[in-house]
């Protein structure tokens, strides 16, 4: 399988990565590789399969009459202590008046 | 963080301690817990001595990113407490260190990676807060493969970790920290998550025994996500008896992740005792064709006889026709799940930020180009593209239909069977650079262990033997939460055998 170096410019503009140009030589390389291997995959037959959807079976339970099922996967609507102002905001780079600061959206 | 060592305490300071418990100190967990309680030592004089052990050892091996800090001699100091009135937990001060990529409140956690070089998370993850609670002594953060990306830790941002066994070889990964520093009896224990492998992968090479418990057995809050549907927190351990304890403590329901399971914890040591009569063991022949060195199948072969002598069916006829698949399964899945994942990493919340850019986009393409390496970029844009319009059909939606067969063919296997047995891995540690240049290599490592997470069993690594002075691992498969089916069989078998109890010589 062959992907192009405009391909791969176009998936990590997709992906908002920043590549150097010899990085993008490289990942059109070894996604052409990579992808080429995916196709073994069409050796399995899969036209009478459902994709997984969750890996042991157990359904994620939304409903809120369904609560008091056995496998409950949402909790008791109780109030519970958030995470203060300064905690949230105590990884952020750039700081002012209690907001994170970012450079504009728009040009 | 800095280490403890920085901050003065210096390990002379400590020479009249470690003359008292020098030959204990390489000792599994159960061999402390019975020493506090006769007194011999506390657990803040182990803390102190292998708090000394482990820095100095990470000279060599860098299995740690950071060390402790005094919250841990805190923490030492109210275990000794707690011996004394006569607690009888069987894990209060013991020792352990914790991959980096689980949240521990106050200490910085880094995933490896340069994106969360200065991250201080506000909580603990729920698996670190049990840990605290159950009386563990936290000694230090390990190193891992950038966002547990890698099979060989050569992706981590802090350097590379080296195999205890040979310094000049990897130590499997991405959980390589945790699976050297037990290996080198620097902790009796330590928590590794494995995704494709790696918990067992690093354990096999190093000489340890490592666990991937059943998807759901054990809480991801607080955890790193790097593939949300494959990721398990698991133990390290060098025996049966420790590994039991250690998942006594972390498994279980738990409300932060509604993906953890319901399903009741049992005693893990339930099973000890039982031996291997009547067990029926499977092999899957279809996987052990080709690529698996030579040395590593007569080893394999030769523990497969140790059963056998036991009492234990050995059936070879199981098959799991579609196992080959597993490999673009699982490389296509977990980057796919990745790209989602580490989207939240934009520069703007917490993380690296570049300072430069003409608006809020132009910041977060350079903030992701500038601080992911090249694994974590590779897996990025594979997943991105194989997500992207007009391929998803063709890619992920296949895969989860192939993960589909793959689940129906091991549930047919393993009504015949209790369990499955392959090698760990299909080479011992090879040398640092030797797969690097080469991603379809690399990723072969992990063919024997990616299945289970793709179908979400539970899974452990022990040591099986030695090829030229290299320890390989025996891999079980179970049930789903058969966790203690799976310990118990080790267990078994470490009776019988003295592979697990040996260690690297000292540097």
């Amino acid at each position: 399988m062959k992907i192009s170096k405009e391909d791969v410019i176009h998936v990590a503009e997709l992906a908002r990565v920043q590549l150097s140009d010899a990085e993008a030589i490289r990942l059109q390389a070894d996604l052409s590789l990579i992808f080429g291997h995916f196709e073994s995959l069409n050796e399995v037959d899969t036209s009478e399969v459902n994709p997984t959807l969750h890996v042991s079976g157990e359904e994620i339970t939304l409903a809120r009459e369904d609560l008091e099922k056995s496998h409950q996967n949402l909790r008791k609507d109780k109030i519970q202590t958030p995470l203060s102002p300064n905690q949230v905001l105590q990884n952020a780079p750039r700081i002012e008046d209690g907001f994170i600061r970012i450079k504009g959206v728009l040009d | 963080m800095d280490s403890l060592e920085s901050k003065g305490f210096s390990t002379n300071e400590y020479t009249g301690i470690r003359m008292t418990i020098d030959s204990d100190i390489g000792g599994t967990a159960a061999q402390h817990a019975v020493n506090f309680r006769s007194n011999k030592y506390t657990p803040t004089d182990l803390f102190k001595t292998l708090n000394a052990k482990v820095i100095s050892q990470n000279k060599n091996l860098n299995a740690f990113i950071s060390f402790a800090d005094e919250a841990a001699l805190a923490a030492a100091e109210n275990a000794t407490q707690r011996i004394k009135s006569g607690e009888n937990g069987p894990l209060i001060g013991i020792p352990i260190a914790v991959k980096d990529l689980l949240n521990t409140a106050g200490q910085r956690t880094t995933a490896g990676s340069k994106m969360l070089e200065h991250f201080i998370p506000v909580e603990d993850s729920t698996v670190v807060q049990k840990l605290k609670d159950a009386g563990l002594v936290i000694v230090g953060k390990t190193n891992l493969d950038e966002f547990a990306m890698g099979s060989s830790n050569e992706y981590s941002a802090y350097g590379q970790v080296h195999n205890p066994w040979d310094l000049s070889r990897v130590p499997g990964g991405s959980s390589g920290g945790s699976a050297a520093t037990v290996a080198a009896r620097g902790v009796p224990l330590s928590i590794g998550t494995d995704t494709g492998g790696s918990i067992r992968q690093p354990a096999a090479l190093c000489g340890v025994m490592g666990l991937k418990p059943t998807y759901g057995r054990v809480s991801r809050f607080g955890v790193v996500a790097f593939a949300s549907s494959l990721d398990q927190v698991g133990p390290f351990s060098r025996d049966a008896n420790d590994m039991a304890d250690l998942l006594q403590v972390i498994a279980g329901h738990d409300d932060k992740d509604s993906t953890s399971s319901h399903e009741p914890v049992p005693n893990f040591k339930s099973t000890f005792g039982q031996g291997f009569d009547g067990v029926k063991i499977g092999i899957p022949s279809e996987l052990l064709q080709e690529g698996v060195e030579d040395n590593i199948l007569e080893l394999f072969e030769q523990a497969i006889s140790e059963f056998q002598a036991r009492g234990a069916i050995i059936n070879r006829d199981i098959s799991i026709p579609s196992i080959k698949a597993a490999l673009p399964v699982y490389y296509l899945l977990a980057p796919s799940e990745a790209s989602a994942n580490l989207a939240r990493y934009d520069g703007v919340k917490y993380g690296f930020s570049a300072l430069d850019g003409k608006n809020a986009e132009e910041v977060m393409s350079a903030s992701r180009g500038i601080a992911f390496g090249p694994e974590v970029k590779r897996r990025i844009m594979i997943g991105t593209y194989a997500l992207s319009a007009g391929y998803y059909d063709a890619y992920y939606l296949k895969a989860q239909k192939v993960r589909t067969v793959i689940q129906e063919e091991f549930n047919t296997a393993l009504n015949e069977v209790d369990t499955i047995f392959t090698p760990t891995t299909p080479t011992t540690a090879f040398e640092i650079g030797s797969k690097i240049n080469n991603p379809i290599e690399m990723y072969l490592n992990d063919l024997f262990t990616l299945p289970a997470n793709i179908v979400g069993l539970p899974a452990l690594s022990t040591p099986c033997g030695f090829s030229e002075g290299l320890p390989i691992g025996l891999q079980m498969i179970g049930k789903a939460f058969g966790e203690a089916d799976l310990i118990g069989y080790a267990h078994a078998y470490q009776s019988v055998t003295e592979w697990h109890k040996s260690a690297p010589t000292d540097e």
